[in-house]
């Protein structure tokens, strides 16, 4: 179909940040980003906007030409007329709105792409919000989103404005004191009512805000239905809920209050102002001054008018508040500077004393945990900078047990030597798909010990020269780490490592162990 | 709700999901109507407003109809006081219409949200009441999704879809009738134009649903993909796998571009045919206009009456066009709902040992098996005596879950039978910190506990410096939104939980297994606190907990393999012996 999203994503203009750039610059490259489809968006918009104009115009014409003159080639003439101009608005907005979205989706997609780049490519450092997975999944989704919206004000609110002036300059045309009244009293009447609603709306953000949590809570409380059930906490859960469930009512229903007194506020103020512009254009034409089908022309556009006033205001006001906001905290992250190396530096050194340099084909094991395990594993990062630390958290990727394992520069055979020394022999039998079956969204269709064999079997398959393991078997069963820590050995045959526990199977293979208690190593001899 | 999704994890292992049911749209129905008992009397008074308010909608147009009749007229009733009286109506109509119009959306609005949060309330209390295996069967992760995702859809639907409704509706029927009474004629055009407008909603749905669950299809997967990717940033990083990974979020990125084209392209028809219905709307009223004017039985302010009429519906109408799908999916999710409801809650059978002293657990020949031809337990005797701590150890797989479950009454045995007598507490490796205060999290398993049993609690599992630690002390937020817990802290806070439930028996499946090597001495002391003078079940993680227990039970292949004290086990040459030497070995002496 006509207009339809290429196979590769659409290239914009580049977006760049730097330390100049402002949440306001931000939100203008944006939406400047893609003008080959946002500018014959706008033109389009306008087209249509226009042509919505002109039905109450037309409609009064005919009315007044035609259908009180009884003339049939008149009626057969604002018929085709009337048909043309909703082609016109019905095909300029087909291929308006399809071109705005697409060239919104272009620099959504930019957009996402510099986020997640950063996202992934920055440098480690603690203490950031971004680093939990769903406050950055929420920079790269959420505010991308309302950031790149950004690009419809230069669309829709464009051709409602112009659907304003041109309605005001037909209305200037048919009577220039109703024209006036109507091109300033519109204006103004919606600053006014927008003013008198905004403590509403206000009321009603906060009111649905407090809804969301008390309904977060309330999904928070299912999502522990096993330890509920575990403890016998079924009666006492259930009140919970049923408190935060009236909690979040209680606050939905203000809402609700607000906004139907909001919506009312509204109807009345342009209710009143048409029955005015009405009433006007009804005095002048009985007494003359304006033919009917003006008069029909004049009380239709005011009644149209207040659509494209009401949405060109809020709409823009409404994406640039939203886009702002996300602006400011997407450069938040974009702009954020590395971590501060030097405070675990001296820490660091006194860990990786007592170590020393690892020998070729030697397992050293390292007693220790907690904040001295890290700082030993930076310690050894440094004195070996070819070095592989595997992460001890056991994430897995989407995909299969295989696709984890055999990354992009392992072979298959090494893959396979990896799996089995790591103890993944057996799931080629528990699993349904052996090797092949999919390990679910992070891991969750293995248990914590197969998750963390599956790792510890792709650390083994890099075949680092250097490789320190943390903690590798926490969640393993005694019976199946006592197998692995015996196959760990053979596997790094000839290849220096480090591993970092007080798993006594494990400890038990290595050539020396160092036991590290607050810093202080003391090393033990080779058996 | 992408992070609830974690949770699915054990119990679908492998399994046949045999998910809750879902409602049709019936018995929806008979729930909202049993939630809404005793309202009846609103819903009808609701109804009348809605029409007033509707009625005072087409007072307007009618008194321009009349308006431009008395220009067209001209002189002869060129009376001002006539135009005055008629902006009179229109304004006292206005203020009446936006007034009844107000009170009726927010009405509607409330009737919903109550019978919604009625609906909801009544779900929960269903779900903690179902036995356990049959929501183990369909995974926790569909009750999850259906108490957050659902329960979320609806309640997003309601703003958009009750005012539509409520105003769209009463408007559209009291303009035809305002039509008629202009001429009939005029009103027919309208129920010319319905049928374009009935075709258009049919197109519409035939295409649309499909393409807006890819859009939401696809932008899951973005998030999981987006997800994937930031949970694991330590194995990116440590593997080098961000440029691939980059790669891959912007291919799932884009592929939500292309649904979003197409969802477009289908509500671009739709609006099309619309347009379609507007013009021809238009055009019928000219030509009856043109007809009734022409013979002398209408008037042209007739005919601009039913026009204003008509531009007036064009909102309503696509209104409530819009929120067609928004309705479906609240619809489907009312369903869900809904369904938990009508799952009949069974109570739990029985299974006192009579004569028995509380805390004694008798397994009588218990085979089990959750897919046919696959025991994962296989003849069973096990008796455990009140006080005594029994650890069971085996390589994964062997059955000690399913034991620890069948014991706690999860699950029903296929064969055989299962008695216990007293009250039981399960720990699993699954913890969760519930979204609340620490002191919320804790007085779960005693509402009443008081501030003193709650600390005290929490010093017995070694956990006193988590209260000091945390600023709020029992009254910091932990959980998902509050101060990250570490894992061996969210362990403690389970394993005081038990203290507090105060049971006769407790099952502790690796319940310490997830915390630092470390941490593992602490929390296997807090561990044997929480076991003191208790039966005690134990899925033992690490052999130190077998070696403190007074009997441990060795698994092998859904069986039990071996039996005994851990002495005499670790004397004799057995397959535990073996295990325990390995576990035991000295790590190289001191140079």
């Amino acid at each position: 179909m006509l207009l339809q999203a290429p196979a590769e994503p659409i290239r914009t203009r580049p977006i760049h940040v730097d330390d100049a750039t402002t949440p306001r610059r931000l939100t203008l490259r944006v939406m400047a980003a893609a003008p080959r489809y946002s500018v014959p968006a706008a033109v389009l918009s306008i087209t249509h906007q226009v042509g919505e104009a002109l039905v109450p115009v037309l409609m009064g014409l005919a009315i007044e030409r035609a259908v009180s003159s009884g003339d049939l080639g008149q009626l057969l003439l604002w018929l085709g007329l009337l048909a043309a101009d909703f082609a016109l608005l019905s095909f300029s907005w087909r291929f308006g709105s399809r071109l705005g979205e697409l060239g919104m989706l272009a620099v959504q997609h930019r957009l996402r792409t510099l986020v997640t780049e950063h996202l992934l490519l920055r440098a480690s450092g603690a203490r950031r919000a971004s680093n939990q997975p769903g406050v950055a999944l929420s920079l790269a989704t959420s505010d991308v989103n309302r950031l790149s919206a950004a690009v419809e004000i230069g669309v829709y609110p464009v051709g409602q404005l112009a659907a304003v002036l041109f309605g005001g300059s037909v209305l200037l045309a048919i009577s220039w004191p109703l024209g006036i009244a109507v091109l300033i009293g519109a204006p103004l009447l919606l600053w006014l009512t927008e003013r008198a609603g905004r403590t509403l709306r206000t009321r009603s953000g906060d009111e649905q805000a407090a809804a969301a949590v008390a309904a977060g809570q309330a999904a928070d409380l299912m999502a522990g239905y096993r330890v509920i059930r575990g403890i016998g906490a079924e009666a006492e859960a259930s009140s919970r809920y049923r408190q935060t469930s009236q909690s979040a009512l209680a606050s939905t229903l203000l809402a609700r209050r607000a906004e139907g007194a909001f919506g009312g506020t509204m109807d009345v103020a342009s209710g009143l102002f048409l029955t005015g512009v009405a009433v006007a254009a009804g005095l002048s034409a009985i007494t003359g001054g304006l033919g009917v089908g003006e008069l029909i022309a004049v009380v239709g556009l005011a009644q149209f008018l207040i659509d494209p006033l009401q949405y060109a205001a809020r709409n823009a006001g409404g994406l640039w508040a939203s886009a702002m906001a996300s602006s400011t905290r997407l450069l938040a992250l974009l702009r954020e500077v590395g971590p501060d190396a030097t405070s675990v530096t001296r820490s660091r050194r006194s860990a990786a004393r007592g170590i020393g340099l690892v020998a070729e084909g030697e397992v050293v094991g390292v007693a220790a945990d907690g904040a001295e395990a890290e700082a030993v594993i930076a310690a050894l990062e440094e004195a070996h900078p070819d070095a592989l630390a595997a992460p001890h958290e056991a994430h897995l990727f989407t995909g299969t047990v295989w696709q984890n394992v055999a990354l992009p520069t392992v072979d298959a055979a090494r893959a396979r030597a990896a799996l089995t020394a790591a103890g993944c022999d057996e799931l080629i039998e528990l699993l349904p798909q052996g090797w092949d079956s999919p390990v679910g969204e992070n891991g969750s269709t293995l248990s914590g010990g197969q998750r963390q064999r599956v790792a510890l079997a792709r650390a083994l398959a890099q075949d680092a020269p250097v490789l320190v393991l943390n903690d590798p078997t926490t969640a393993v069963d005694a019976v199946t780490e006592a197998a692995i820590a015996d196959r760990l050995r053979q596997a790094r045959a000839g290849r220096r490592t480090v591993v970092v526990t007080h798993s006594p199977a494990l400890l038990a293979i290595a050539d020396r162990v160092v036991r590290i208690d607050r810093t202080e190593p003391r090393t033990e001899a080779a058996s | 709700m992408s992070e609830t999704s974690a949770s699915e994890s054990a119990s679908d292992r492998g399994r046949n999901v045999d998910r809750l049911p879902v409602a049709n749209a019936r018995t929806v129905w008979r729930e909202a109507r049993r939630s809404l008992a005793g309202r009846r009397w609103q819903l009808a008074a609701l109804a009348a407003v809605l029409t007033a308010a509707a009625a005072a909608g087409i007072v307007s147009p009618l008194a321009l109809g009349a308006v431009v009749d008395g220009a067209k007229s001209g002189v002869t009733s060129g009376d001002p006081a006539f135009v005055w009286m008629l902006g009179g109506w229109m304004a006292s109509s206005i203020l009446l219409g936006a007034l009844l119009g107000a009170v009726g959306v927010i009405g509607a609005s409330r009737l919903i949200e109550l019978t919604l949060a009625d609906l909801r309330e009544r779900m929960v209390d269903t779900a903690f009441r179902l036995p356990q295996a049959r929501v183990e069967r369909a995974g926790t992760g569909d009750l999850i999704s259906r108490a957050g995702d659902d329960v979320a859809v609806v309640a997003e639907a309601i703003p958009s879809v009750v005012p539509a409704l409520a105003g769209s509706f009463f408007t559209i029927a009291v303009t035809i009738v305002g039509m008629a009474v202009i001429d009939p004629w005029y009103a027919l055009v309208l129920l010319v134009v319905v049928p374009v407008h009935a075709l258009a909603v049919r197109g519409y749905l035939r295409h649309a649903p499909q393409v807006y669950a890819g859009e939401r299809a696809a932008m899951a997967d973005r998030a999981q993909h987006l997800l994937d990717s930031l949970r694991g940033l330590e194995s990116v990083r440590a593997y080098g796998l961000a440029v691939d990974h980059i790669g891959r979020i912007a291919r799932v990125s884009w592929a939500v571009a292309g649904w979003t084209m197409r969802a477009r392209a289908i509500q671009n028809v739709f609006f099309a045919r619309l347009n379609v219905a507007e013009l021809l709307g238009m055009g019928g009223l000219l030509v009856v206009g043109f007809v009734l004017v022409s013979n002398g039985s209408g008037s042209i302010g007739g005919t601009t009456a039913a026009m204003l009429l008509f531009l007036r519906l064009f909102g309503p109408i696509n209104e409530l066009l819009f929120v067609v799908d928004d309705l479906q999916s609240a619809l489907a999710s009312l369903g869900r709902i809904v369904g938990v409801i009508t799952a009949e809650p069974r109570s739990r059978p029985a299974h006192g040992v009579s004569t028995a002293p509380p805390g004694t657990v008798r397994l009588t020949g218990v085979t089990h098996s959750y897919v046919e031809g696959h025991d994962a337990l296989r003849d069973i005797q096990l008796e455990l005596s009140p006080g005594e701590t029994v650890a069971v150890v085996g390589a994964s797989g062997t059955g000690k879950s399913t034991l620890a479950a069948l014991v706690a009454g999860v699950h029903e045995p296929v064969v055989g039978s299962v008695q216990r007598k007293g009250s039981l507490v399960l720990v699993t490796q699954e913890v969760h910190v519930f979204d609340a205060t620490l002191r919320a999290n804790l007085t779960l398993a005693r509402a009443d506990a008081s501030d003193t049993m709650v600390l005290d609690a929490l010093g017995r599992v070694g956990a006193s410096r988590l209260v000091s630690r945390l600023a709020g002390g029992l009254d910091e937020p932990v959980g998902s939104a509050g101060t990250p817990l570490t894992p061996a802290e969210e362990q403690q806070l389970a394993l005081a939980r038990v203290l507090l439930a105060d049971p006769e028996l407790v099952i502790l499946d690796e319940a310490t297994a997830e915390g630092g090597s470390r941490d593992a001495d602490r929390l296997d002391r807090a561990a044997a606190e929480v076991g003191r003078g208790r039966t005690v079940l134990i899925v033992a993680h690490r052999l130190s907990q077998a070696a403190t227990a007074d009997r441990v039970v060795l698994m092998h292949n859904g069986r039990i393999q071996e039996q005994g004290t851990h002495a005499d086990l670790a004397a004799a040459d057995g397959a535990y012996a073996r295990l325990w030497k390995a576990w035991s070995r000295d790590p190289p002496a001191v140079q």
